[in-house]
């Protein structure tokens, strides 16, 4: 018997009830509400009304409705299903042609050093919590808005480290890369030992070893701060 | 409309979970209701826009535990929504007929005055004993939950008992002023 567990049990004497009815729906409706504003924010750049309106339409059809984008069931305990999409290996597209990756020299935002980029892009800029590289000359401007572009960020603090097998490395540390619609999310622990989250637009064209490429060519460096969710 | 697998999934979640995870936010705000109210509802929140991620983690409970962990170490950083105060002794606090002599058994202890013991704990410190004893999570998980050192966890839950035990059963003052009976409480690895 936990007597600390007795004595905690015992403060909920008031409540709330283990058996009380539960209806999801407030819940729901905070969750859709936050996703909403979530992704409104992402894509709401510089690029004016009409971007945005465009960016709206172009997320709905990517995403769908809140959660039809991934209508597989939820895991049972213990099972792990990370890697639902296998990495592409070397070549694996034939028809897109992948960008290249090229050395880079132009604008660091604070914060992060990025080393290479695709050819023909740049870095946008970065706040506390990501960094944007985009095509040079993309009217959406913000770093808040990912759509199109490859994000750089910590990994969230509400998202657990990975387990399981890596199957990527990224200079030689495990990396986790999984395919969600059309974005590519490489986790991979860098040599400070962070997790970072890496996001890259599926028109690259890229196969792993170029994503894996680009990340050993990145720092994150101390005053970069993980999200949340 | 028919409902998303989002959803679908998210509902059946907290339909399931809500209850449990009001509780353990109830016995992290030391007995705030609205407090530990709006932390799961901040954690619900963010579960249902990560749910891909939720989806992708081993556990859906072990992603809700860390949420609302981080929700509650965020919440009690902003000095503004700072509700709990920190006071030398222990208030009067009405009896319970239950509690008495004769009722509720020989280590009962009113749940007024555990909720106030519990808010005499650091933060952190009690967010330990609630993550080790009413959750049963191992000092490895509860440093990561923490973000935190094992040997910081496992002081800060023997600190946060002996603490507990001596405003409960230690503290003569607290016993004679609300007329209860001792409680003991084990040391941390006990």
């Amino acid at each position: 018997m936990n007597d600390v567990k007795d004595m905690l049990a015992a403060a909920l004497d008031r409540g709330p009830d283990p058996g009380q009815p539960v209806n999801p729906a407030g819940d729901l409706a905070r969750g859709r509400r936050l996703l909403r504003r979530r992704r409104l924010t992402r894509l709401a750049g510089a690029a004016g009304v009409a971007g945005v309106a465009a960016g709206i339409v172009a997320a709905v059809l990517t995403l769908g409705p809140a959660g039809q984008s991934a209508p597989h069931q939820p895991p049972a305990a213990g099972q792990h299903t990370r890697h639902q999409h296998a990495p592409p290996a070397p070549g694996q597209h034939p028809a897109r042609r992948a960008i290249k990756l090229v050395s880079y020299e132009g604008y660091q935002a604070p914060g992060y050093q990025v080393s290479e980029v695709p050819r023909g892009w740049v870095v946008q800029g970065a706040n506390a919590f990501a960094l944007t590289v985009a095509p040079a000359g993309d009217p959406d401007k913000s770093v808040d808005s990912f759509t199109g572009k490859i994000a750089v960020m910590l990994k969230s603090r509400d998202e657990p480290a990975p387990k399981g097998q890596p199957n990527l490395q990224v200079a030689g540390r495990p990396g986790f890369l999984d395919r969600q619609g059309d974005t590519w999310i490489l986790l991979y622990q860098d040599k400070a030992g962070q997790w970072v989250d890496i996001q890259f637009p599926a028109k690259l064209g890229w196969d792993a070893p170029q994503f894996a490429k680009f990340a050993a060519g990145v720092q994150v460096l101390g005053n970069a701060q993980p999200g949340r969710g | 409309m028919t409902p998303s697998p989002r959803d679908e999934e998210f509902s059946a979640f907290v339909t399931g979970r809500r209850v449990a995870l009001l509780r353990t936010a109830c016995l992290l705000t030391a007995g705030d209701p609205h407090l530990a109210e709006d932390l799961v509802q901040t954690a619900l929140a963010r579960m249902y826009v990560a749910w891909p991620k939720v989806r992708r983690s081993e556990s859906a409970d072990a992603y809700a535990r860390r949420v609302l962990v981080n929700a509650y170490i965020d919440e009690v950083r902003r000095p503004r929504w700072r509700r709990e105060q920190t006071v030398s002794e222990l208030p009067d606090l009405p009896g319970r007929p239950d509690t008495g002599p004769g009722g509720g058994g020989p280590d009962a202890v009113d749940g007024d005055v555990i909720r106030t013991a519990l808010a005499e704990l650091p933060k952190r410190m009690r967010a330990a004993v609630v993550l080790r004893h009413w959750l049963d999570l191992s000092v490895e998980e509860t440093a990561s939950l923490l973000d935190c050192s094992e040997g910081t966890v496992k002081s800060q839950t023997a600190k946060g008992i002996a603490r507990l035990r001596s405003l409960l059963g230690g503290g003569a003052e607290a016993t004679s002023r609300t007329s209860r009976t001792r409680t003991m409480l084990p040391a941390e690895g006990s």
